[in-house]
């Protein structure tokens, strides 16, 4: 009787961000039980998958130990890449990059060079089967759940082609360490009880065992692992395990077999999702992110190779993480930690390229930064970096302030859209939106949503100029709009500068409404901006107007009357930002929608003027968002 | 979406305002580019370069509208200069290569060499100054100043062979007179026991002698005023001759041969 083949692939990953230290411990101690089950079961053989960049900073004795474990034949090595890349949301050359830095690091460690690519949450794409060719990955593990169901109890592997290159497929069982069956050898039966052998009669059976890098403090994921190598050990007439190259060269291969570009959402789900990216593109955040990842990728690929730029290239394989991409219990870009950190490799690197490219004073880009056909303008200095996009009512769509690497407007919409619309803020949350609102409008009146729009210069495009001296950068957004008053529609035409000056951390802003019919016009211009402090989660973020203070950003709502200056004071980012206006204005503030209960999505905040504007008169108000450093508090989580 | 396909960076470096292109070039896109180089021009920038190496296609329009850009920047005194290698922009622009600033890249445009350092510098000047010249002027200005410098340093050098030659004939003047004092002092002071005893009867001769002492004197005191200021210092570690008393009587050695 021919035994049925298990491979028992090992995949630890990073549920959550871990400063340095710890997340070298963690590694550590992987390590440290992994090689405690091989000399527990020193019959069985064991498949580890493991990103380059953790296999780095594991303890060099752990890993001669498993370097000698692999030399006596009882381990196999599979690459994932230098970090968990996000093949489908990546520039494709930053993956192969990341690709080929991932198996010469783990050949370089391990001595030996991976035959097997395991992508993270299965992401696969077919067009990625050269880059593996090349690299000398013969094999990718897959799993069950992406291939078509008629296929799925077939327990063996299957080839695959694209352009004339093939690699072999191996479906694999995944299990997660929380959710893993309790009584294995009944599971196991029951598998291979249903499964259908290849043409040689022998089924193998791949499980892909997940367990997290920190783990729940009462869950081992090493017990199930040593039950399942226990049972297998006890039926030895029944089961024997092998490494993943050693299926290869003893069975043959399924069939030729075509899988899509997919993913599974949840690591151990049993179905995949093939429209990801729409379900993805559903909301904002993660758009923004993969295009800002697509945009500084760019402007590396275009440059020589020098050794910054390698600095800067792992930076960039750092933040095309996946694990930092889709939506998780506790990471994803719906988490602020989460995406605030992707931001930070992004806005390093940028600032990287920045000295680099020696740059004085300030600079202004218009391209097509969202990928959508239309242009936006993204104005920068040492300090401070805009996007503006003119098209969508001349919106801010991302702020960053660069010495302390924080995108401020980094703001959550928990709202879906309803088709994938990313590249219009119908739900983002943009900043320098501008309602025109009755005379006599309330806070409470709006923050109810019983305020009409009386305007129409929300989400409408602009006409928009740059001006750019030695000194500063601007730019000029026109809209010939009108407004409503007593049910007539009068003309109102809106100017508004952004400047940024010289290496100044502080974003002018200045507001002319015009008025070009004789009739009198009186309204309330209220400029909505919302920003996102990553200390507000933990009561370190509070906003100060004079004499008052809101110290709870997540449940409170906050009003004062003829401000000239107020100031938002993060002490986990360190920053503090403080706006003026050069004449008094109303100030309203409150937590984005969906925050509330602990969750935070980040903060709105409105800056409402009252408007006067008799025939052909202008109205002007200046203001300034300055960006300061403050005290750092609390923990910040800078993993590498 | 043809009219804005076109991607632009616009970033000061150097002193200079760059304008990056990348994409399709479409005649569409031509008043919004000329626009915004017309808007850099107003903000007083006059030295733009317009890198078109990412430029993928351009549109027969196209090299007409910066000829035209670079007309207005030369009527403002400015320079308009052009960055390409890629065959698409070269092949749109090669009829008018002969009237256009082209450099194949940026590394190329900064380092011109010391003529193009120098040029750079001069630009810089010139606008912090407000002064300008015209090409041959500042050729001629050049030829003047070379011609002013080279005729200083030959008046110097002339001069300072001359008054090389009087300070050697000062010092051995200065030198003969010190070895005449020397010796007039031990023959005085021979001649005084002497003339003590009223030995010396003929005593004519001694005015004459004293007479060309003075001389001797006043020969030496006047070839020393002479000495140029940029003449080398006396040297003060050599014993000064001491002072002869008007009335000394004393003889005159004989003078050193031509002295």
């Amino acid at each position: 009787m021919k035994r049925n083949a298990i491979s028992l692939l090992v995949h630890p990953y990073r549920n959550i961000l871990l400063p340095p230290a710890e997340l070298k411990q963690a590694v550590d101690s992987f390590a440290d039980s992994q090689l405690k089950l091989t000399t527990e079961f020193p019959n069985v053989r064991w498949n580890l998958c493991l990103p380059a960049h953790l296999v780095e900073c594991m303890d060099s004795i752990l890993l001669s130990k498993l370097r000698e474990v692999q030399k006596r034949g009882n381990l196999e090595w599979l690459c994932c890449g230098y970090t968990e890349p996000f093949l489908s949301f990546s520039p494709v050359w930053l993956t192969q990059e990341n690709i080929r830095m991932g198996v010469e690091t783990l050949t370089s460690l391990t001595g030996a060079k991976p035959m097997g690519f395991a992508p993270p949450y299965s992401n696969w794409e077919p067009s990625h089967i050269p880059t593996l060719d090349a690299h000398g990955l013969s094999y990718a593990v897959l799993s069950r759940a992406l291939f078509p169901a008629a296929s799925r109890e077939y327990l063996g592997y299957w080839a695959t082609e694209h352009m004339g290159t093939s690699v072999l497929l191996f479906p694999v069982q995944m299990v997660h360490a929380e959710s893993a069956p309790a009584d294995v050898s009944e599971w196991l039966e029951s598998v291979f009880s249903r499964g259908k052998p290849c043409s040689s009669g022998i089924k193998t059976l791949c499980i892909d065992y997940l367990l997290p890098l920190a783990p729940k403090p009462a869950v081992n994921p090493f017990d199930w692992l040593r039950k399942a190598a226990g049972a297998i050990e006890q039926s030895l007439l029944q089961y024997q395990t092998v490494r993943m190259d050693e299926v290869f060269t003893e069975s043959t291969p399924l069939g030729l077999q075509y899988v899509a570009a997919n993913l599974v959402f949840n690591r151990e789900d049993a179905e995949s999702a093939p429209i990801f990216q729409d379900y993805l593109h559903t909301f904002d955040q993660v758009g923004l992110m993969q295009r800002r990842l697509m945009e500084v990728a760019e402007n590396i690929r275009d440059r020589d190779s020098t050794k910054q730029l390698t600095q800067a290239t792992r930076q960039l394989f750092l933040a095309q993480d996946i694990n930092r991409y889709l939506p998780a219990r506790v990471s994803g870009f719906a988490d602020g930690d989460d995406r605030l950190w992707t931001y930070r490799r992004l806005i390093e690197v940028e600032e990287q390229l920045h000295d680099l490219d020696d740059l004085k004073g300030g600079q202004i880009r218009i391209a097509d930064f969202m990928k959508n056909g239309s242009k936006s303008a993204v104005m920068s200095n040492r300090a401070l970096k805009v996007y503006i996009d003119h098209r969508s009512g001349g919106h801010v769509m991302e702020l960053d302030y660069r010495p302390r690497r924080v995108n401020i407007c980094a703001t959550y919409a928990s709202t879906r859209f309803e088709v994938p619309r990313i590249v219009t803020p119908g739900v983002s949350r943009t900043s320098f939106v501008d309602h025109v609102l009755a005379p006599d409008a309330r806070w409470e009146d709006y923050a109810a949503g019983s305020v009409p729009e009386l305007g129409d210069f929300v989400g409408t495009p602009f006409e928009y100029t740059v001006k750019k001296t030695s000194d500063s950068v601007k730019c000029v957004l026109v809209r010939n709009g009108s407004t409503t008053v007593s049910d007539k529609t009068l003309p109102l035409t809106m100017e508004k500068v952004f400047g940024l000056d010289r290496d100044t951390a502080s974003l002018s802003f200045i507001y002319h409404l015009t008025n070009p019919s004789l009739i009198p016009l009186t309204c309330t211009l209220a400029i909505e901006v919302s920003l996102y402090l990553p200390g507000a989660e933990h009561g370190e973020a509070h906003i100060a107007a004079g004499k008052t203070t809101c110290t709870d950003l997540v449940n409170e709502r906050f009003a004062a009357s003829d401000l000239t200056r107020w100031s938002l004071v993060d002490h986990r980012a360190g920053m503090q930002i403080i706006l003026s206006a050069q004449k008094p204005v109303d100030v309203w503030c409150w937590p984005c929608a969906g925050s509330g209960a602990g969750v935070y999505h980040g903060t709105t905040m409105m800056i409402v003027s009252r408007v006067e504007l008799s025939g052909g008169t202008p109205w002007k108000l200046m203001g300034k968002l300055e960006c300061r450093k403050a005290r750092t508090k609390g923990k910040v989580i800078d993993a590498c | 979406m043809r009219a804005e396909a076109l991607d632009i960076t616009i970033q000061s470096r150097d002193g200079a305002v760059w304008l990056h292109l990348a994409g399709p070039f479409h005649a569409e896109q031509a008043p919004n580019i000329r626009e915004k180089i017309l808007s850099l021009m107003q903000d007083g920038n006059r030295e733009i370069i317009v890198d078109l190496n990412d430029v993928t296609h351009v549109d027969t329009g196209v090299p007409s509208l910066f000829l035209e850009l670079l007309n207005t920047m030369r009527a403002k005194d400015g320079e308009l200069r052009f960055i390409f290698k890629n065959d698409a922009v070269t092949k749109a622009f090669a009829p008018y290569r002969n009237l256009l600033d082209i450099h194949p890249d940026a590394e190329e445009l900064m380092s011109g060499g010391l003529l193009g350092a120098l040029r750079r510098r001069t630009q810089v000047l010139f606008r912090r100054t407000g002064i300008r010249l015209s090409r041959p002027v500042a050729i001629f200005l050049l030829v003047v100043l070379c011609s002013l410098f080279v005729s200083l340093a030959f008046i110097i050098n002339l001069q300072s062979r001359r008054i090389a030659e009087q300070s050697r004939e000062v010092e051995e003047l200065r030198q003969w007179r010190q070895s005449a004092v020397a010796e007039l002092d031990k023959l005085t002071s021979r001649l005084k026991p002497m003339e003590a005893l009223g030995l010396l009867p003929d005593t004519s001769e001694l005015p004459r002698i004293r007479r060309q002492i003075q001389a001797l004197r006043q020969k030496t005191a006047a070839a020393t005023p002479r000495a140029p200021a940029t003449a080398p210092l006396p040297d003060t570690t050599k014993p000064q001759a001491p002072q002869q008393p008007a009335d000394a009587d004393s003889v005159a050695p004989t003078p050193p041969a031509g002295g």
